[in-house]
C-alpha cells in the first residue's frame, strides 16, 4: 500500500483500524519527500524527530488524529522557524501557535513541514521565494501557482497528506487550480487570523488545500471558530462540514457570471469550465446567467487596497524586535533603510513603494478611498448575485500553468493572473478550487481548476456543490508523472 | 490656493507638472504629513526630496524607510508608471453616494475583559531579537 497517496480521510481509516500507526504514516510521507522534493522542492524545511515524537502520543480517536500537514511558512508553529519565503525572517523561531495550529493540534494533527511560498505571500507563481522556487509536479518547467505554491505542490505530488495555506487575492485556490488539487478559502473571519503573519488584513484568510473535498472539509471543522485573539473574526457557528456531504443537488441554483467568461481565458480552460458546467446541470442544478458588473475593476481595486495594508503591515520588519538587522548603521534612518533593503526581496519592495503611494498625503482620496469606494461596489454585485444563486461557477484561474520565468519582468501581467480570484476576497465570500479537468500543452498534461464561490459563512453548502462534482467525475483520482 | 490645489488634483498622475504646482504641492502637504512619518528627516532634506505629483520612487521609497539601489529605482519607475496607469481605470467608475468598505464582513466593538492572560516572559519576547541587553532590544540611537 502506498501510504503516502492516501487522502485523510482513508488515512483516518487505516490510522483508526489500528492497520497503519502514526509513526507508519508519518514516516511512508518522509520517504515520499525524500524522494520527490528534490525536484519538486516543495518544502523549505522539515522536523522529522519533532513530529516523530507527537506521532508517537498521537491519540487516534481524535478527528485528524495522528495526520500530519503541512504548514505555509507564514503560520506561526512553535518551535519552528516561520520565514514567510523572505530574508529577513531567516533564523526567526516561531515562540507560539496560530490560533489555526493550536485548533490543529487540539484535533490530533501534527504539523509537519514549511512550504515555500512566494516571499510574504505575494506573488502568483511561487517564483518570489527568496529561497527557491517550486516546480509544478504535472510538468516541472512550470510553476505551481502561488503564493501558496509550496503548499499546492505537496499535496498534488502526495509530500502531504493535506496542508494549510493562507488567500489573500487567491493564493490558496490559483495554486489548487494549477497543482490538480483542492483549494479553499474560508469566509473572511471564518478562521483566526492569528499567528498569521499579516500581508493585508482585511483580505488574508487561512485555508485548506487537500486531495478530496470531504478532507477540505475536515480541516476546515478543525480550524474555524471566532478567536478572542483576532477581533475580526466572527461569531458564527461552526457546523460540521461533512455532515451533508453526499445530498444531491435537485433545486440547486448555480449562476454564470457573464464577465468571467470573456475573451483572453485559455480556450482548453473554457472549455473544460463550460463542460463542468454542463456535468453540474445532469447532476439536476439549475444554471442561471449571473452578472457581477465591477469585475473588470478588482484587479485594480486589490492592487491599491492589498499594498497600502501591506505596507503598513510590513513597517514591523524594523530589525528591532525580531529579523534580519543591517550592520553597524550610521543612524536609525539608515537602520532602517538598510535593514529592509537587505532583507525583503523586489516584489515586496515594489509593493511597499506602492501601497506607501496610494496612501500618501495627496493621493490618499485619489486611491485608497476611491478603490475603498469601488469594493462596495463589488461587494454588491455579489450581494444581487446570490439573491438569485446558491453558488457561482467560474474558472479559477484563466489559463493552466505557465513556464518558470516567463512573467517575472512584467509584474502588471503577473497581477492579472489573480483575475477570477481576487474579488471573492473584496466580497469577503467563501471560495473553492477543485480540479476539472486537463488541458494538453507541449505534451505536457495540465490540471485545470473549477471555481465556486458561496455566500458568506456558508462553505457548508458549498462543499456538497464540490463534493458532488468531484465524486462523479474522475479528475480528483489522477497523479502526477512522477516517480513513485 | 484651492484653485489650485484641484488643479493639482486635476493633473495627478501626470509627470509633466510646472514648479509653480511642486510648490503648491509642499505648502499642501507640509501640515499633512510633515515631518513625514518620521521626527528624523530635517526640513531642508524634505524639501530637496520633493515629490513629483505622479508616483516618485526616490520619495516614496524614503517615506517607507527603504534603502533602494539606482537600479531598482529605474526599474521600480518603469513598472510601478504601468501599474499606475493600469489602476487609472477606477477613475471611471461613479462612486458618488458610495459609502468605503474597510472589511468585508464588518464586526464593531469586540471587547474582552481586561485581565491578565499567561503569555510570553521577556526572556521569549526577547528571544529572536537581532540585538538584546540587559533584558532589553537593543535600538539604534534615535537622539544625536
Amino acid at each position: 500500500m502506498d501510504l503516502a497517496a492516501l487522502s485523510i480521510t482513508e488515512l483516518r481509516e487505516h490510522l483508526r483500524s489500528r492497520a497503519v500507526s502514526p509513526v507508519e504514516a508519518l514516516d511512508a510521507l518522509d520517504r515520499r519527500i525524500a524522494s520527490v522534493d528534490p525536484t519538486i522542492r516543495g518544502y523549505l524545511n522539515r522536523d522529522i524527530d519533532q513530529a516523530r515524537a507527537l506521532a508517537a502520543t498521537a491519540d487516534i480517536t481524535l478527528p485528524l488524529g495522528g495526520v500530519p500537514i503541512a504548514i505555509k511558512d507564514v503560520l506561526n508553529v512553535k518551535g519552528q522557524p516561520c520565514t514567510c519565503a523572505s530574508k529577513i525572517l531567516r533564523g526567526y523561531t516561531a515562540p507560539y501557535d496560530a490560533t489555526a495550529i493550536a485548533r490543529l493540534r487540539a484535533a490530533g494533527a501534527i504539523p509537519f513541514g514549511r512550504t515555500n511560498m512566494d516571499e510574504f505571500a505575494m506573488g502568483s507563481s511561487t517564483e518570489n521565494s527568496s529561497v527557491h522556487p517550486t516546480a509544478n509536479p504535472w510538468d516541472t518547467s512550470r510553476i505551481p501557482g502561488g503564493s501558496s505554491g509550496g503548499s499546492a505542490a505537496v499535496v498534488a505530488a502526495d509530500e502531504a497528506y493535506g496542508a494549510l495555506g493562507s488567500d489573500t487575492g487567491g493564493s490558496i485556490r490559483q495554486p489548487a487550480a494549477l497543482c490538480g488539487c483542492v483549494g479553499l478559502k474560508p469566509t473572511y473571519g471564518r478562521v483566526s487570523r492569528f499567528g498569521l503573519v499579516a500581508f493585508a488584513s482585511s483580505l488574508d484568510q487561512i485555508g485548506p488545500f487537500s486531495k478530496t473535498v470531504r478532507d477540505s472539509a475536515l480541516l476546515l471543522n478543525a480550524i474555524s471558530g471566532q478567536d478572542p485573539q483576532d477581533s475580526t473574526s466572527v461569531a458564527q457557528p461552526v457546523p460540521d462540514f461533512t455532515a451533508n456531504l453526499g445530498r444531491d443537488l435537485k433545486g440547486i441554483r448555480l449562476g454564470m457570471p457573464r464577465e468571467y467568461f470573456i475573451d483572453g481565458i485559455h480556450p482548453q480552460v473554457d472549455a473544460a469550465v463550460r463542460s463542468a458546467i454542463r456535468h453540474y446541470e445532469s447532476l439536476g442544478a439549475e444554471i442561471v446567467e449571473v452578472s457581477l458588473p465591477h469585475t473588470d475593476y478588482a484587479v485594480a481595486v486589490y492592487y491599491i487596497l492589498a499594498t497600502a495594508e501591506a505596507s503598513a503591515n510590513l513597517a514591523r520588519f524594523d530589525g528591532v524586535r525580531y529579523g534580519h538587522r543591517a550592520d553597524a548603521p550610521l543612524n536609525l534612518l539608515d537602520h532602517y533603510g538598510r535593514t529592509r533593503e537587505e532583507g525583503f526581496g523586489p516584489e515586496v519592495k515594489r509593493r511597499i513603494i506602492l501601497g506607501t503611494y496610494v496612501l500618501s498625503s495627496g493621493y490618499y482620496d485619489a486611491y485608497y478611498l476611491r478603490a475603498q469606494k469601488v469594493r462596495t461596489l463589488i461587494r454588491q454585485d455579489f450581494t444581487r448575485a446570490f439573491d438569485q444563486v446558491d453558488a457561482i461557477v467560474c474558472p479559477t484561474s484563466p489559463e493552466p500553468a505557465f513556464k518558470a520565468g516567463e512573467r517575472t519582468g512584467d509584474p502588471l501581467k503577473m497581477y492579472l493572473a489573480d483575475i477570477f480570484t481576487i474579488a471573492t476576497n473584496l466580497a469577503g465570500n467563501p471560495g473553492i478550487s477543485i480540479p476539472c479537468g486537463f488541458a494538453e500543452i507541449d505534451g505536457a498534461r495540465l490540471p485545470i481548476g473549477l471555481q465556486l464561490i458561496g455566500k458568506p459563512f456558508e462553505e457548508a453548502p458549498l462543499l456538497e456543490i464540490a463534493h458532488a462534482y468531484e465524486q462523479s467525475t474522475p479528475w480528483h483520482l489522477q497523479h502526477p508523472p512522477l516517480p513513485s | 490656493m484651492v484653485g489650485l490645489k484641484k488643479s493639482l488634483r486635476n493633473l495627478s498622475g501626470l509627470a509633466d507638472v510646472g514648479k509653480a504646482v511642486r510648490v503648491t504641492r509642499f505648502i499642501d502637504q507640509k501640515s499633512l504629513v510633515f515631518p513625514p512619518s518620521s521626527s528624523l528627516l530635517l526640513f531642508s532634506e524634505f524639501l530637496i526630496s520633493m515629490p513629483s505629483p505622479a508616483l516618485d520612487v526616490r520619495y516614496t521609497a524614503q517615506l517607507a524607510r527603504l534603502h533602494l539601489t539606482e537600479e531598482e529605482i529605474a526599474t521600480f519607475q518603469s513598472q510601478l508608471d504601468h501599474v499606475i496607469q493600469y489602476v487609472e481605470k477606477l477613475k471611471q467608475v461613479d462612486v458618488s453616494n458610495v459609502e468605503p468598505t474597510a472589511h468585508a464582513i464588518p464586526v464593531f466593538n469586540v471587547f474582552r475583559k481586561d485581565e491578565s492572560r499567561d503569555w510570553f516572559d521577556a526572556a521569549t519576547a526577547l528571544s529572536n531579537a537581532p540585538r538584546q541587553a540587559s533584558g532589553l532590544f537593543s535600538v539604534t540611537k534615535v537622539v544625536e
